[in-house]
């Protein structure tokens, strides 16, 4: 029996292969630190031996591949269950500190400070619709001139995001070990090549 | 400009806004000048007052602040930033740290790290 874990598409996959049948499993939405954990978790098993990505199942009889696929299938579906949770939990959190900005007033922080923006508002919801998972992850504040901010760690990088009071984002990340640093950009609006951008330093390890 | 802040282990105290505390650490723009502050990034000298004090003076003084975060003035000059002393009628202890010569760039990436650092230190107070 094999036990074949890629990521393909920026999405992680697992198939169990015997003569007889074959498993496939898609877990939706799932994402590349999902396929870390799922390899981590299979390569602790005592029952499978790594070969590069792949996982060669010693000495399995009939109903131990069952086993293995059941276990194989438990385990992906626990991994989405978490997901879908600490998403679901992410949106509220996220939607409910929105609404506290949302009614932040002018003065917030000095006589000069600036509410939040409708239009800088309404492109921070949309980005959590078009990039859920930042949900999960992200830090939500108010910006002097009336914008908001997104601020969020992911594999050693640490991102901003400023929503500006009267459109446009603004993006800087720092790579936290080695001072790698991606300098100020301005993007319109929500266009392609900011999603671009934001999923990538969310899924592929933060290099842009 | 007066001569800058020499002695490395000072401690320099930063008030954090409520809207920038965050949850488990507070928004870098906590650490980052504004377009009003004139590449001055406002702290106060542990030489001259507790963190207690500096909060309640800031308190005091009209402005809003959750938490006390510090860092030394050796930390700030390893990112070449030079602090100086700047003192106020309503706060003997206030000092700057310069950030006049930071591009906005800059500014971001400078602000992100001071606020790991003063993060890794932790809360002073309360």
């Amino acid at each position: 029996m094999l036990l074949c874990l890629m990521p393909q598409d920026g999405n992680p996959w697992a198939s169990v292969h015997t003569p007889e049948w074959t498993i496939w499993s898609y877990p939706s939405s799932s994402t590349s630190s999902d396929f870390v954990q799922i390899k981590d978790s299979i390569q602790g098993h005592p029952s499978f031996l790594r070969t590069d990505m792949q996982y060669e199942c010693e000495g399995f009889a009939t109903d131990m591949k069952l086993e293995a696929a059941r276990y194989l299938y438990e385990f992906l579906v626990t991994v989405e269950w978490n997901r879908r949770f600490l998403a679901e939990e992410g949106v509220l959190r996220c939607a409910s500190r929105l609404k506290e900005l949302r009614e932040l007033p002018d003065n917030w922080f000095d006589e000069e400070s600036a509410s939040p923006s409708p239009d800088s508002l309404s492109a921070a919801e949309k980005l959590l619709h078009y990039v859920p998972y930042l949900a999960q992850i992200v830090s939500i504040f108010p910006t002097y001139e009336g914008g908001i901010q997104f601020e969020y760690q992911h594999n050693s990088w640490d991102w901003s995001l400023d929503f500006l009071a009267h459109g446009g984002v603004e993006v800087h990340g720092l790579e936290i070990i080695s001072d790698e640093e991606f300098g100020l950009k301005l993007f319109s609006g929500l266009n392609d090549d900011l999603l671009q951008l934001v999923r990538r330093s969310v899924d592929q390890g933060g290099h842009v | 400009m007066c001569e800058p802040l020499t002695d490395n282990d000072e401690l320099l105290f930063r008030q954090i806004h409520p809207q920038h505390a965050g949850t488990d650490m507070p928004s870098s723009q906590a650490f980052q000048v504004f377009s009003k502050d004139r590449g001055e990034l406002s702290v106060d000298r542990s030489s001259l007052t507790t963190a207690a004090n500096s909060f309640a003076t800031f308190r005091k003084n009209g402005f809003q602040t959750v938490a006390v975060y510090g860092l030394n003035v050796g930390e700030f000059g390893s990112l070449e930033i030079l602090c100086y002393p700047k003192p106020l009628c309503i706060n003997k202890a206030h000092a700057i740290a310069d950030f006049s010569h930071q591009t906005r760039s800059g500014c971001k990436s400078l602000a992100k790290k001071l606020r790991a650092i003063a993060h890794s230190r932790g809360r002073l107070y309360p």
